[in-house]
């Protein structure tokens, strides 16, 4: 597949690695070159007022990037975070085992949280590329409009954001529009979830095609409602986000959180280049 | 536009809390259950205490996004009203509260059992400050006393979240007037603004529970009218979660609570992403 995927991340600061509760993952893998026609990515932020939010967390990025089919349709979408959501009495039972065998049984003012539940926005990409397609529909020799290479498609609940960016315009701000959208309030999908509708009336889906120098960026929301913001002072957020490298992003946090309007969070970036 | 600083390990606030411990406590608030205006105002702390705690726990413990204070004013003095092994201590990390509550008790909540019924459950408790009741309500040295803690963690915070004084009463002061006392400890801020006191009127006065009231019509007396005054306008973003959770609230909007449930005001403290189910 003619596409990169890159993940970077970044613990709030004053935080440790340890506690950083963001979750992402990228299937088949992350990879300057992705093999095979495919590349699914999924992004949760768990809720900074649950226990077990960073576990939480984890499981939804694992399960909604191997569910391919989630990223298109509502139901499907509601059936894999269900089947996660089956999963939370065994997570948190072996949980309170594991504290127990540790001389560290819950305190009082721990069990109103496990008896709530973990909580996590989440966001699902998958873009598909079929390497025969310009082929297909013509191969362009003149300049003029890049070769359509595929599709893509997301799904999402809260405020982890997709940008998709083409020929130096942002096409797509999903599911905000707005950096004044962001509060500490988004919607979130529950550990002890259970309710199919509710799940499907709260889920928002995105598709578009794929052609050739497309970005994708997906980001959680402190650097969503960053990008955002640049954007809309007529910046360029976009081509920051290209030049960050695996050394330097902890690097250009640091500075943006400091300087750069980045409010302090976890921070959590996907980037899919097609080239 | 203030009170929006972060609230975190590296930049907490502060809370104190003030509680009428005076003889006038011992009377009955009216109503079917007999019950005493001390019982209520240490049973609230008590809950604001533990909801405190729990909204800061995760799962290595509770992170120290505030400091607390308990004081109690009663008799001749306010000093600082935690027992046990917190004994005598003024600002405290959350942390340490969480770990040492005099007790723990058990008490019976009910709740739907979804089928018409009900069910009976058993919660956790903590205690840290037991009922008193003694001697005069000198709860301008209690504000005095607020206002020099205060003072002193401005100074050594100044980048934080405004400290915040919730005071627990039935509103006869008697050494003095309480508005100018308040008047002096709500000009002192942080960068972020300038402290917020806030009240829980707790009286046999009747009239109807008042929750963040914009004006004094609906106050049954002297002493709620003179609480309200002394009480700070709740900043923009907890009048916007107020709302949002179906409390009237308009612009003017006080943190001044009567006979009612004082609880929510630590709920509007943003300390990160809320964990609310899907509705």
């Amino acid at each position: 597949m003619r596409a990169s995927a890159i993940a970077y991340w970044a613990p709030k600061e004053g935080s440790s690695d340890a506690e950083y509760e963001d979750a992402w993952q990228v299937l088949p893998a992350t990879s300057d070159e992705v093999p095979g026609d495919w590349v699914g990515v999924a992004v949760a932020d768990g809720a900074t007022e649950s226990l077990l939010a960073g576990q939480w967390a984890t499981m939804m990025a694992g399960g909604f990037a191997e569910a391919s089919a989630a990223a298109c349709d509502r139901h499907l979408f509601a059936e894999t975070a269900l089947a996660l959501s089956a999963r939370w009495p065994g997570v948190v039972d072996s949980y309170i085992a594991e504290r127990e065998n540790a001389a560290r049984p819950l305190r009082w003012f721990e069990r109103p949280g496990i008896a709530k539940g973990a909580f996590a926005t989440l966001l699902a990409l998958q873009v598909y590329t079929d390497s025969t397609l310009p082929v297909r529909l013509g191969a362009q020799t003149q300049p003029g409009p890049p070769s359509v290479l595929g599709s893509w498609h997301s799904a999402a609940i809260g405020d982890t954001c997709l940008f998709h960016v083409r020929g130096g315009q942002l096409q797509v701000a999903f599911p905000l529009g707005e950096s004044a959208d962001f509060g500490t309030r988004p919607a979130l999908l529950g550990s002890w979830d259970a309710d199919e509708d509710v799940i499907v009336a709260h889920v928002r889906l995105a598709d578009g095609a794929v052609a050739e120098g497309d970005d994708f960026f997906v980001c959680t929301d402190a650097l969503a409602a960053w990008f955002l913001a640049r954007a809309e002072e007529g910046g360029r957020p976009w081509e920051t986000l290209r030049d960050v490298t695996d050394i330097g992003f902890a690097e250009w946090v640091s500075w943006a959180r400091r300087a750069g309007g980045l409010r302090n969070d976890d921070v959590t970036l996907v980037h899919v280049d097609i080239w | 536009m203030p009170y929006i600083a972060e609230i975190s390990r590296t930049n907490p606030s502060c809370f104190i809390f003030l509680v009428d411990q005076s003889a006038s406590m011992v009377d009955p608030i009216g109503g079917e259950i007999p019950l005493r205006k001390a019982d209520v105002v240490a049973d609230a702390l008590n809950r604001l205490l533990t909801e405190l705690a729990i909204r800061c726990a995760k799962e290595e413990g509770v992170r120290d996004y505030f400091h607390v204070a308990v004081l109690g004013y009663g008799g001749r003095s306010a000093q600082s009203a935690f027992g046990g092994a917190l004994r005598g201590r003024g600002l405290v990390p959350i942390s340490q509260v969480a770990d040492h509550p005099l007790r723990v008790d058990q008490r019976t909540k009910l709740k739907s059992d979804g089928a018409g019924g009900v069910i009976e459950l058993k919660t956790d408790f903590p205690i840290w400050v037991e009922v008193q009741a003694n001697g005069a309500t000198p709860m301008c040295q209690a504000l005095m006393h607020a206002r020099n803690l205060v003072s002193a963690w401005a100074a050594e915070h100044p980048r934080g979240f405004p400290p915040i004084v919730l005071n627990l009463t039935d509103g006869e002061a008697n050494d003095g007037d309480p508005l100018e006392s308040a008047r002096q400890l709500t000009q002192l801020r942080s960068e972020d603004g300038t402290v917020l006191l806030f009240n829980l009127h707790i009286s046999n006065a009747g009239g109807s529970p008042t929750t963040f009231p914009a004006d004094t019509s609906r106050l049954p007396n002297v002493y709620a009218r003179s609480l309200f005054e002394m009480s700070s306008e709740l900043p923009p973003h907890m009048r916007e979660y107020a709302a949002h959770n179906h409390y009237e609230v308009s612009e003017g909007s006080r943190g001044f609570v009567y006979n009612s449930d004082a609880v929510s005001l630590v709920q509007f403290l943003d300390i990160g992403t809320r964990a609310l189910a899907l509705r």
